[in-house]
């Protein structure tokens, strides 16, 4: 499993589940938008059935919230909701396995995981509508980086895509770990203020 | 403590890349629940880096309607884990340690018995061993005190300086001396395996 998330996430992982633990449910909420994404993505490349991916990634959280206590900080959060999700799509397929009504033209092998993706297999939960407008995101994202300042840029890059701490950077960068706070946050201010028009087209209800 | 409203989005920012001490951490989870931008906030900050990473993570459809949906089915769930029926576990802990919030020392604690185990059983093993070394050294001692001949000297003492030391009347020596029939092992102080005890009667009797 491709561990590509910055390793400093971890600390507010771990504050995230003891508020949860502690009866803040808005605290899982924020570990859900934070991983669902991914979550989403591992599920699409076991299941070719494009309300199973989402039922079963609702699934996935729902156990993870159970069994939230028994998570011992040992690992990264989202390495213990990876086995929840693989442990679950697996036992949604052998269901369908059992039931003779369905084939199996929706199921990838039970070897795919995250990493053996094949990139030529459409996912699951694709649709021409969903892919133009996760398309869309990518695109006004790296649009967005290409019009920030050097100093923005290197900051963000160096945090998001090379996974190095606030020290790290602040070494890197020659500069008070403060103003390598304040060049990320401006960086994820400016690209953010050009996807959230597109986010909000997404969400029909609530926000 | 900033109010939960007044902080700004950088707090957001850092806390998303767990830089944030715990004081404005709190107050940064604290604003989520003052204001529901905050998460719009969140989840846009985590789909800039998502993106960054891989285009593949760009959502495909409303994470908010699926988040919706989510917490419609996690209010229907009892905490089974809450404190109140005690099922809140050891991970529970083993996380407040790790987040550096863990007031009680209970880690403290069990290595302070262990250590207090030890010592108790190193102190046992150190007396055993002194009371054996005693009494193999008082056994040998008096292995090897034989019947002494008695002389009428000043008061000496019997044995080696770390052994016991006996003081002797001269006057009791000579006394003894002159009467062999009266003395023994016994008038000495030491076990006699044939004669307990000496007496003496005068003849005011």
């Amino acid at each position: 499993m491709k561990e590509d998330f910055p390793q400093s996430t971890h600390a507010s992982d771990l504050v995230l589940v003891e508020r949860t633990l502690g009866g803040d449910q808005r605290a899982y909420s924020l570990l859900v938008l934070k991983y669902q994404r991914r979550i989403q993505r591992l599920i699409g490349r076991m299941v070719r059935d494009v309300d199973l991916v989402e039922d079963i990634a609702q699934e996935t959280f729902i156990r993870a919230y159970r069994a939230l206590h028994q998570f011992r900080g040992d690992s990264q959060f989202y390495t213990w909701l990876y086995r929840i999700a693989v442990n679950t799509a697996k036992k949604f397929l052998l269901e369908l396995k059992r039931d003779p009504t369905v084939s199996g033209s929706f199921m990838a092998s039970e070897e795919e995981d995250e990493t053996s993706w094949q990139k030529s297999e459409p996912r699951s939960d694709e649709t021409p509508e969903t892919v133009l407008a996760a398309k869309e995101i990518a695109a006004v994202v790296n649009a967005a980086m290409d019009e920030l300042a050097d100093d923005l840029k290197e900051a963000i890059v160096l945090r998001e895509i090379e996974g190095l701490s606030y020290e790290e950077i602040s070494l890197a960068m020659d500069c008070p770990i403060g103003t390598v706070r304040s060049r990320i946050f401006r960086a994820r201010e400016a690209i953010s203020a050009r996807i959230k028009p597109l986010l909000d087209k997404q969400t029909s209800k609530r926000w | 403590m900033k109010p939960a409203a007044a902080i700004s989005d950088e707090y957001i920012s850092a806390m998303a890349d767990g830089h944030l001490d715990s004081s404005e951490l709190g107050t940064a989870l604290n604003s989520f629940n003052a204001d529901e931008q905050r998460m719009r906030t969140w989840h846009a900050y985590h789909v800039v880096g998502d993106v960054l990473r891989s285009a593949e993570l760009a959502p495909l459809g409303s994470d908010f309607d699926f988040l919706e949906k989510l917490e419609k089915r996690l209010s229907l769930e009892p905490a089974n884990w809450s404190t109140a029926n005690g099922v809140l576990s050891q991970g529970h802990s083993l996380i407040r340690a790790r987040v550096g919030k863990s007031s009680a020392n209970a880690p403290v604690l069990r290595w302070k018995l262990v250590s207090g185990l030890a010592c108790t059983a190193l102190v046992g093993t150190l007396a055993i061993g002194q009371w054996n070394r005693f009494d193999s050294a008082a056994n040998q001692h008096l292995s090897t005190l034989a019947p002494v001949a008695v002389q009428p000297t000043t008061p000496v003492q019997l044995g080696d300086a770390n052994s016991q030391a006996m003081i002797r009347d001269p006057v009791l020596d000579s006394l003894l001396a002159a009467h062999h029939q009266l003395g023994g092992h016994s008038a000495l102080q030491r076990p006699s395996g044939f004669l307990r005890n000496a007496t003496y009667e005068g003849t005011s009797r």
